[in-house]
């Protein structure tokens, strides 16, 4: 899994690539955690290059979710693909976390 | 084809090394990497839920195999309790409190086309199984059907089975062809790798004018599929040449009968013993009715099954009326623990708009598992629900209460359909 990191106005847009699984979900968990200790709470998490996301990441995304708005933000993500759609809306996580189509429609909604 | 195996224990550690094996095994053995990716998935959501809940420590043996057109991957363990509910389709997930870890088997669940849950004398064995993905019926122009005066029956080759296949799309009502043969390629890929056997009737010109295909189910049956003629005029002996053609091929398989659970139009019925009918609604408002036939390859030496005593009537009429000797056995509650709770297998037809359930677990809440299931898939405006129940496995019976009570008939007895016979229910409302 790799992470990469940009800024637009006041949202952190959080692009991850490869694979969100149990062994990589807790380094992602520690730096989008590391980002909110910094200051920031409105995080874009955009999820096009992600092939794969298992329970153990969906779960982490959740964590970092609610977390995120007790400091008054919130988590959106966009742009999924494939397997990664798929288990979004097969676990109903679609309906708990705010998902978008394009970056830009993500940006504009937080 | 191929089988490759893992023996490994049940801790995080090794969910690395499972899950690398799984995806190695399934590219090698033949899926292409979006299904080899949701395999993958499905073994890392399994091994977690092992490892934290069911098995954790103990030793967990792991196998894929490949099919031709799929890949069965084996987790066998022994558990100290494993909850398969979150395989239900009527199973949501939750990510707060104890369920989370269900939440990972229901996403197993999903990602994989079919599964299997058994006990076994090495312990409990979960199958998944992924196939290969197919395009459906491409835009290749389907050849017109032509009335054939000479022709030969012979086995296909894998171009003229493709056009034998989109032919049946093209000439066939949906109700008589099973949604596996819907894609050209997926069939010939069952072929190839022996599962299934065909026989077309074609003319000098490579006309083809019908065809039949078949597969061993179990040890003892063989179901066929067909005769599917294409525009051949009525009164044509194709029909019962191709069959005869099946008959003859599998005459000396040990097999004890043959079963036609989709005969096509101009069906041989006189060689069969008609078992029964399901029931679907046509297009037109009417009701169309599929009957199901039975041929004895075989002289039929008897046998035993299980049976609650509500399905006893219907069985004692079905098998004094087709005069097969059957030793029924009883099998009611007692009052003997059972797991709380009941898994169901779906498998959808969307072509037909049907939906066979079949049960891979008992509990007790059964009833509310089997009301769940046809709320959802009423919801999902099916026409037909059915539920498969085989008469071999004693537990499978004590489903049997809860059947009538949600609103099922038992239609069809099919003679060692399973491990021992089938009996079909179909749910009234979609009767």
């Amino acid at each position: 899994m790799k992470i990469n990191l940009s800024k637009s106005a006041d949202k952190a847009i959080v692009a991850v690539e490869g694979r969100l699984d149990t062994v990589s979900a807790p380094d992602f968990e520690h730096e989008v955690k590391h980002l909110i200790s910094q200051g920031e709470n409105r995080f874009v998490l955009d999820l096009s290059d992600l092939e794969y996301v298992s329970s153990a990441g969906l779960r982490c995304i959740l964590v970092l979710a609610k977390e995120a708005k007790s400091q008054g933000g919130g988590i959106s993500c966009c742009r999924l693909q494939g397997l990664v759609k798929q288990v979004f809306d097969v676990s109903g996580f679609s309906s708990m976390i705010p998902v978008f189509d394009s970056l830009e429609g993500a940006l504009n909604a937080m | 084809m191929g089988k490759v195996a893992l023996s490994v224990f049940a801790d995080e550690v090794f969910l690395p090394t499972a899950v690398a094996f799984a995806e190695k095994a399934a590219l090698a053995l033949g899926l292409a990497q979006a299904e080899a990716l949701k395999l993958t998935l499905a073994t890392e959501e399994v091994f977690l839920y092992l490892c934290r809940e069911a098995a954790s420590g103990r030793e967990v043996q792991m196998s894929c195999r490949g099919g031709g057109y799929y890949v069965e991957e084996e987790f066998v363990f022994k558990a100290r309790d494993f909850n398969m509910r979150a395989f239900n389709i009527t199973a949501s997930a939750t990510f707060e409190g104890d369920s989370t870890q269900e939440t990972g088997l229901l996403i197993a669940s999903r990602t994989v086309d079919r599964f299997k849950f058994a006990e076994s004398e090495e312990g409990l064995r979960l199958t998944l199984v992924k196939e290969k993905a197919y395009p459906s019926v491409v835009e290749i122009p389907v050849p017109a059907a032509v009335p054939l005066s000479e022709y030969t029956l012979r086995r296909p080759h894998p171009e003229e089975l493709k056009v034998f296949v989109r032919m049946l799309a093209e000439y066939h009502d949906p109700q008589t062809v099973p949604e596996r043969f819907r894609s050209p390629g997926k069939v010939v890929d069952m072929v190839a790798c022996g599962e299934y056997q065909t026989a077309i009737t074609a003319d000098k010109l490579g006309h083809i004018g019908g065809g039949i295909i078949w597969r061993r189910d179990n040890i003892k049956l063989v179901e066929c599929y067909g005769p599917y003629l294409m525009n051949q005029p009525e009164g044509s002996s194709m029909a019962a040449e191709l069959m005869e053609h099946c008959v003859n091929a599998i005459a000396r398989s040990g097999a004890v009968g043959l079963m036609d659970q989709y005969p096509g139009g101009q069906f041989p019925a006189e060689y069969f013993m008609p078992l029964g009918s399901l029931s679907f609604p046509a297009g037109d408002g009417s009701r169309r009715e599929r009957m199901a036939y039975y041929r004895h390859l075989e002289e039929d030496l008897g046998n035993a099954v299980w049976s609650h005593p509500l399905l006893q009537e219907f069985l004692e009429r079905e098998y004094r009326r087709t005069a097969f000797a059957r030793e029924i056995r009883l099998v009611d509650d007692e009052g003997e623990s059972g797991s709380p709770f009941s898994v169901l297998s779906a498998e959808f037809d969307w072509h037909q708009g049907s939906v066979k359930l079949r049960p891979i677990w008992w509990g007790r809440d059964a009833e509310e598992t089997l009301a769940a299931h046809v709320r959802t898939l009423l919801g999902e405006k099916l026409i037909g629900i059915f539920f498969e129940m085989d008469l071999g496995h004693p537990w499978q019976t004590r489903f049997t209460p809860a059947l009538f009570r949600t609103g099922f008939q038992p239609c069809l007895m099919l003679p060692y359909g399973g491990k021992g016979d089938l009996v079909v229910f179909q749910h009234t409302a979609t009767e």
